[in-house]
Order: structure tokens, then sequence, then C-alpha cells
């Protein structure tokens, strides 16, 4: 008995050691990659349609409207990370499953002066500041986040807006 | 109306337009041959006239395409052009949230 005792834990120790071996880094990898996934949550869809800006509260003008939502599409277009970006309305985004819905509101807007900026560098900032939701075809939030498109120096009022557009891209780009 | 931009030409019916307005806050002054190239450039060809000009009207319309998709253009027009060309658009069919009826209407 003594002798046949001694074959099992001869047998059973390396096995139990090769298991706590295994399962060691498996469950310190299933810990990493869990925090690596809050952080670094990526999407992946086929679609994304553009909803018309909400200008809500704050008295944005209707060019700044329009150029914050062509700009929008434009750069989202370029990121590539959708085969299609549909506009708002668009019928042919009504069948697609996948489709994320990207949301626009004005918070803020000061409007300052082209003629300003050049001459004095320093004043005349033009600013909006957009919350950006992005939700899926459930409705659930993806992104929600106030984002602030400016032009301090050369170019129109305008290009607040195309600078905005560019960091909703980035954002964009990260989560899909 | 015919938009023509980055190498697309569309088509846009008046009725089709959801609204078209202007901004009479004017940001730069043309002259000379930039008042004739600036009859109707839309938003991003205007950069290059802000180099020597200073005050344009900025004329903006919404529309719906053939698939119901929303669209937007903005353009640098021409001071003193873009409530006539609005006019004109609204007689053919063009919906707006703006009176068009006389100039003491028009937008500040």
């Amino acid at each position: 008995m003594k002798d046949h005792s001694r074959g099992v834990n001869s047998v059973a120790l390396p096995i139990v050691l090769s298991c706590a071996i295994f399962l060691m880094p498996g469950h310190l990898m299933g810990q990493q990659s869990s925090v690596e996934s809050k952080s670094l949550q990526r999407f992946s869809v086929s679609s994304i349609q553009i909803e018309a800006p909400d200008p809500g509260d704050v008295p944005l003008p209707p060019e700044f409207r329009i150029a914050v939502y062509e700009n929008l599409i434009l750069q989202i277009e370029k990121t590539g990370k959708f085969q299609h970006v549909y506009r708002s309305g668009d019928k042919d985004a009504a069948n697609v499953s996948d489709l994320v819905t990207l949301h626009t509101k004005a918070r803020a807007f000061t409007e300052g002066s082209q003629k300003k900026r050049e001459v004095t560098t320093v004043m005349g900032t033009t600013s909006l500041t957009v919350n950006v939701r992005i939700t899926d075809h459930a409705g659930q939030s993806i992104v929600d986040r106030d984002i602030k498109g400016k032009v301090v120096l050369m170019g129109e009022n305008l290009g607040a807006t195309y600078d905005f557009s560019k960091k909703v891209a980035k954002i964009v780009r990260d989560t899909f | 109306m015919q938009l023509q931009a980055q190498g697309k030409t569309v088509s846009v019916d008046a009725s089709s337009i959801l609204d078209i307005s202007t901004d009479k806050d004017s940001r730069q002054d043309i002259t000379g041959a930039a008042h004739l190239a600036a009859e109707a450039i839309p938003y991003g060809g205007s950069r290059v006239l802000s180099l020597f000009s200073h005050q344009v009207d900025v004329l903006t319309v919404e529309f719906r395409d053939t698939n119901a998709a929303y669209h937007g253009a903005v353009f640098a027009m021409a001071k003193g052009k873009a409530a006539p060309f609005r006019k004109q658009l609204v007689a053919l069919g063009a919906k707006t949230t703006v009176p068009t009826a006389g100039p003491a209407l028009e937008k500040k």
C-alpha cells in the first residue's frame, strides 16, 4: 500500500504542478486582457450614420452647423473605418443591422474675427464646443464626449469646424 | 441649382431645398477680379479668397437628395448677391425659415 500511495503522489504532484504552471499565467493573462479590453475596447461595425447637428440653445450660425456636418462626413470617410458613411435620413441606412449613429449637439460657440487673429495673433479666436455621442443600434452610447474646435491664428472662422471634425475622426479611429 | 465640389456635380431641385439662409454679417471684402471669381464658391474654395478680400455674403443651403439623405452647402458670394439669389430659389419652390419679404426682414 505504501508503495502504491507513493506512486500516486509521484504521478499526481507533477500533474498538479503543471496545472498550476499553466493556470497561473493564464489567470494573469486573463487579468491583463480584461484591463486592456476596458481601456482599448474597439467596436467592429460596417456602417455609421451622421445625424444633422442639433444647435440646442446655442446661437450657432447656419454656416457653422452645415460646416460641422459636412466636415464630419468628410473626415469620418477619410478614417476608412466604415464600409458606408450614411448621411442623415438616407433610406439605405434603414436595413443595416450593425449601424452606429453619430449625434452632435452644440454646447458653446464663440465667433471670433479672422482680421483680429491675423493682426494681433492673440485675439479673435473662434471656438465651438460640441457634444459628440455615438450610439449603437440599440441606442446604447459608445462615445459621449464634449469636443472643442477652434481656430487661433490663421484661417477663416469656419476653420474651427475643421479642427473639431479632425478631433472627432481621431476618436472614431480609436474606437472602431 | 447645380453644385460642384471635389470633382462631383450634383443637381439640386429647388423643391428639395429644406432651408436657405444668408448671413449679412460679412467677413471679407471682395474687389476686382476676385469679385467676379466669387460669384458662388463653395466653402473650401473661399479659403483662397480670404487672402485678398474682406467682405462677402454667406449663403447656406440645406437639401435632401433623391435618397432622402441630408446635405448642406455653404457659399461665399459677392456682397449683396446672396439675398436676391435666395429670393430666386424660394420663388422656385425652395423652403426657408427666414422670411424673404423685404430687406427690413433680413437677418443681421
